[in-house]
């Protein structure tokens, strides 16, 4: 079982962050430019744990992004991975997907105690923002989460990537549901528009205003164990889940570069718009679809 | 005289510990009325509820010097709920519900910073909440000729449905005003945060609890979810009660969410924290599921808890500094580290967040939501707990988090250890029930079987088992905590000088540098956003003083009115009320 | 200034533990492969001052793209690694400027554009501009030109970099190393209304000038 873990830690470790290199490469040629290397996260993380000093801000400062990192690898180990076999599966069965839903809010939750122990505004800024933001974004991804906890009577993950291989895949009987759910998955990625938190326009960095070095470090790569975890959930909520390695980087890509593509070309909210526009047409669509599973099944 | 009225704390848990389990007391009092005592699994719970926690807040009382007949109203308040839980017939429980208004009323009446329109407002509630409560009893012993609880219960099923409508109305109003359901929640503001600091916590975490104890025995007891299941349809896979029950709940919980997060005192934030968290219980109560009746339960005890630990915490923390708003606080977590620990652990906990005994409770309810399949109550609770990480994080931040606001606080000391012990037996209360969800299936088991509902699987201490989904605590917890020192461990390992206790003026400013006059505490700014989205807006600029200041109005000018008829002369106005009551008497005579 | 900030950084101790343990090697291939990690990675907080701000924006976007060189601009100087100065400086500006360089963290560079941080430029004789930045902060590289091509800016990161990868003695080192030089001259222009710095006592040099 802690193998299992550490392999599964592993395995989302590297391919998080290849993904983010991909982003990286995929925003400059849509840009129009090179972009930099697909390693380039890994080069930046290396280079923010070799920092030779670090500001902290005291007890709580430091151990905030370790709260947050433990959230990410938690939603990590409890997220099935292979719709099929039982690998890197070993701890699933000890939650659901209400306990997903709320680890996914306690990590950032606990960071942003320690955003607010360094003392920034801006960061505090960033992180009301944020908050204020989930308000809105939660909306519509709660209302597709119940959606399918409902027709799947059941909040079990495993349960819901099985009934998929009977029932057909949810994104083909719960379309509306998948498309609000792909929304709050933007702002779930930080991208506009819907990336009001950490601005840099606007409140310098956001919430990681403060942090230096390997506390930076430790949250670009929490940042990108969270990302492949969340890629995972939406593709064994929606698409049956990935049978095979191939069909994890296929299925979990297509969904990246799909909420890559819908950043790109967007601006950015303020954060009232953002909270106006998610209670409004991605709830709509996502009550629609609730509606259907309610009373056609 | 503390440790006295603390021994006179522990005596009646001693007592229901030793002689309870089956306790039933009556005392005649004429022929036909009877007091009775009768312990059932629910009252036993809710007794020790009550009775641990006036415990722990009279432990923290100690630092406060107060006297002699506060401490003996106290004990009044407490031996008042002792009775109502206990209480076996509806003249008992009155009399419990009486004593418990007037005491806690002259308790509120004792504090600091108590006005006297608050005042009335209390006792304007609480007589409003007493007189539907009589009407209700009067008219069930018409119908029953009895107050004794089983055979109200007997006769209700015969009685014509308006009438049992009629009961079941007036019996939730009385309740809902306790539990402060939105709408009747107009006096629990002011009163919680303008009683006295410490006994806030006991108005919270189990006054209001009397109020849901009330819902309990009516729906649960006297006319039982099935017969509520039969007197009103189904919907979807539950009942239209429940239904419209859990809409009255999930709505108080949505908007008292959202005025909480605006609220610049710290005690009122907790006191719409408190409706809300009641809002999620009364959501859930109406179902007759055993889910649903489960994670009530459940949810009252991690309601409980935690509004004891956070209300004990902001009393500390406003005796020690004397500030009582967000704006004045600030900065104090390097000053107060473990009251900040505490504080965390009770957010984290209210905030319904995995590793604590607030996402088992709330785990439950949602799963009682999915079986009745009720997708909107389950999105509202939702979504009221998503917006409730906002209140939770202003209160952590406000009092504990960024820059002192006020002089004084950078020189601030650790609270008391009376405030701190009861706090650490909370959290750690808090702490247990997060990695043992399961063992409370065991209390809660003997309550459902009263409500003759199925009994919950038990899979073991750690696991919280149902229908529709499971969770095993235990691994979450030790998984969190192994995660998180290895983490510690690794990061801690890395060769890169953290340059500790750094001045907390050293921050990116864009390159200013900022002073002690440069407001960088922003947390009295929090919700002001909220003000500019629609949605929210339109619940935040309501506001149901403006109902009750419209009756307030209206009634003082009819009463003008009635004055009006009194002009001097006494004789002709009895005339009037002479004859006024004898044509009543006629109509009376005549249907 | 605390010990650890100085020279080649890896405490004392663990230096001799490493010789001791014929390790001395394995840490000197490591530390060439750290710095070859921090010459492509470069984190930078473009400080705008003077005409040269006007050079950046084509550096960093789809005409020159730094990114593909690994050299990224952020918002705050905590995640910095390098700070652009793009021009003259006013007495006002360097005070912001110091303090933001000393909000960065070590390792840290600084790289100039023109020829105003070098001598003064057109500002040789101005009352309120400093003359060769060099005095109060360690710089590292100078792009010359007035005002330099994106392309000169460019050359000017490769160099940096290729300094970085080599593990040559930086601005930084220099500046732990003779900070008593540096404040005196930063005092010298500022007067009496110099920011605390937090990390040093601007004050108390003679002391040590731990704060």
């Amino acid at each position: 079982m802690i193998f299992q873990i550490i392999l599964l830690i592993m395995l989302a470790y590297v391919v998080g962050f290849i993904y983010f290199g991909l982003y990286r490469n995929i925003l400059a040629r849509i840009q129009g430019r090179y972009g930099p290397t697909i390693y380039q996260s890994f080069y930046d993380s290396i280079k923010l744990f070799s920092k030779k000093n670090t500001v902290n801000y005291g007890w709580m400062f430091y151990l905030g992004p370790i709260i947050m990192a433990t959230g990410a690898v938690l939603t990590l180990i409890l997220v099935p991975v292979f719709s099929d076999s039982d690998f890197l599966r070993s701890a699933t069965s000890q939650g659901n997907l209400f306990v997903l839903l709320y680890l996914m809010v306690l990590g950032p939750l606990g960071n942003a105690l320690a955003v607010g122990t360094g003392g920034n505004p801006f960061g505090v800024m960033g992180v009301v923002r944020g908050l204020t933001r989930l308000i809105g974004l939660e909306l519509p991804f709660y209302i597709a989460v119940v959606g399918l906890i409902i027709a799947a009577n059941s909040s079990d993950i495993v349960h819901i990537i099985d009934m998929q291989k009977t029932g057909g895949l949810n994104i083909i009987n719960h379309p509306l549901l998948f498309i609000a759910a792909m929304i709050s998955m933007v702002g779930f990625f930080g991208e506009s528009p819907f990336d009001i938190p950490g601005a840099p326009q606007e409140v310098y960095s956001g919430p990681r205003t403060e942090f230096s070095g390997k506390f930076l470090a430790l949250l670009m790569s929490q940042g990108s164990l969270f990302a492949f975890a969340k890629l995972v959930l939406i593709i064994d909520l929606f698409l049956g889940g990935a049978d095979s390695l191939w069909m994890l980087v296929l299925k979990t890509l297509a969904i990246f570069v799909t909420i890559i593509f819908i950043g790109v070309v967007y601006g950015r909210y303020k954060v009232e718009q953002a909270v106006d526009f998610l209670m409004k047409i991605p709830t709509l669509i996502a009550l629609l679809g609730l509606a259907r599973v309610i009373w056609f099944g | 005289m503390n440790s006295i009225f603390l021994l006179l704390n522990i005596l009646p848990i001693l007592f229901l510990y030793q002689f309870g389990g089956d306790l039933h007391v009556s005392f005649s009092l004429t022929k036909d009325f009877t007091l009775s005592l009768i312990q059932t699994p629910l009252g036993t719970f809710f007794a020790y509820l009550s009775l641990i926690s006036f415990l722990l807040v009279t432990v923290s009382q100690k630092s406060k010097k107060l006297s002699c007949n506060y401490y003996a109203l106290q004990l009044l308040l407490s031996f008042a709920m002792l009775i109502i839980v206990l209480a076996g017939d509806f003249i008992t429980f009155f009399i419990g519900w009486e004593i418990m208004t007037w005491s806690s009323y002259f308790i509120i009446s004792k504090s600091n910073n108590i006005d006297i329109k608050s005042l009335q407002k209390y006792i304007l509630f609480s007589l409003a909440s007493a007189f539907s409560l009589i009407a209700a009893i009067v008219i069930s012993y018409s119908f029953a000729n009895s107050f004794d609880f089983a055979t109200i219960s007997a006769s209700f099923k015969s009685m014509p449905f308006d009438i049992q409508l009629t009961l079941i109305i007036l019996f939730s109003l009385s309740f809902f005003t306790k539990a402060g359901v939105i709408g009747l929640h107009y006096w629990v503001v002011d009163t919680y945060s303008k009683a006295p600091d410490l006994f806030s916590s006991i108005l919270s975490a189990v006054m209001s609890k009397m109020g849901i104890y009330g819902l309990f025995l009516i729906y649960g007891n006297i006319v039982g979810y099935q017969e509520l299941k039969i007197m009103f349809g189904t919907i979807l896979n539950g009942t239209d009660f429940g239904y419209t029950l859990a809409w009255i709940g999930v709505a108080t919980s949505i908007i008292a969410t959202f005025k909480a997060i605006t609220q610049d005192e710290v005690k009122r934030l907790l006191a719409y924290s408190s409706i809300a968290q009641l809002g999620y219980i009364i959501a859930v109560i109406g179902f007759g599921t055993t889910y649903g009746v489960a994670g009530a339960l459940y949810h009252t005890l991690i309601h409980t808890i935690i509004k004891l630990l956070l209300f004990i915490n902001v009393a500390a923390i406003i005796a020690q500094t004397g500030k009582n708003r967000f704006s004045e606080l600030g900065g104090l977590i390097y000053r107060t580290p473990v009251s900040f620990v505490m504080l965390l652990i009770g957010i984290i906990g209210l905030a319904g967040m995995p590793p604590l005994g607030g996402f088992a409770s709330k785990f439950m309810m949602y799963n009682a939501a999915i079986n009745t399949k009720f997708a909107l109550i389950l999105i509202g609770m939702l979504f009221s707990g998503a917006a409730s990480f906002l209140y939770c994080y202003k209160l952590v931040y406000g009092i504990y988090l960024g820059h002192p606001t006020s002089k004084g606080l950078e020189t601030q000391k650790e609270v008391p250890l009376s405030y701190l012990i009861p706090q650490i037996i909370l959290a750690l209360l808090l702490v247990l029930t997060g990695a043992f969800p399961g063992a409370f299936v065991k209390v809660i088991n003997p309550i459902l079987t009263q409500f003759s509902l199925k009994a919950l699987p038990y899979d073991g201490v750690g696991i919280m088992d149902s229908a529709v989904g499971n969770f095993n605590g235990l691994f979450i917890m030790s998984a969190f905590v192994a995660f998180f020192v290895l983490i510690l461990l690794l990061i801690s390992r890395i060769k890169s000088k953290a340059k500790n206790n750094i001045n907390r003026f050293d921050i990116s400013y864009c390159g200013e540098v900022p002073s002690k006059d440069t407001s960088l505490h922003y947390g009295f700014g929090f919700g002001t956003e909220l003000h500019r989205i629609k949605f929210v807006n339109a619940i935040l600029k309501r506001s149901t003083a403006t109902f009750y200041d419209a009756l307030a109005l209206q009634t003082k000018r009819s009463s003008e009115l009635l004055s009006r008829m009194y002009y001097g002369n006494i004789h002709n106005t009895m005339i009037i009320i002479l004859l006024f009551f004898s044509a009543l008497f006629f109509i009376g005579v005549n249907s | 200034m605390e010990s650890g900030f100085h020279g080649s950084d890896l405490d004392s101790s663990l230096k001799c533990k490493l010789e001791e343990s014929g390790m001395a090697n394995t840490h000197a291939i490591m530390e060439k492969a750290v710095n070859w990690f921090r010459s492509r990675s470069i984190f930078v907080v473009a400080y705008g001052t003077g005409c040269g701000a006007i050079e950046m924006p084509p550096t960093f976007t789809s005409r020159y793209d730094a990114e593909r060189m690994g050299v990224v601009g952020v918002a705050t100087p905590r995640q910095a690694d390098l700070i652009i100065l793009s021009g003259y400086l006013a007495y006002k500006t360097l005070r912001r400027v110091i303090r933001t360089y000393e909000q960065m963290q070590r390792p840290k560079y600084v790289i100039t554009l023109g020829s105003c941080p070098i001598n003064g430029g057109m500002y040789w004789d101005s009352y309120n501009t400093i003359k060769k930045l060099d005095d109060y902060i360690p710089v590292d590289v100078y792009v010359t030109g007035c005002m330099p091509r994106p392309e000169s800016v460019i050359e000017g990161f490769v160099l940096l970099q290729e300094r970085i990868k080599n593990g040559e003695k930086a601005g930084w080192q220099k500046y732990d190393e003779n900070l008593k030089f540096y404040k005196d001259n930063q005092k010298r222009v500022l007067g009496g209304h110099i920011d605390p710095s937090y990390e040093t006592d601007w004050y108390n040099l003679e002391n040590g000038g731990v704060a």
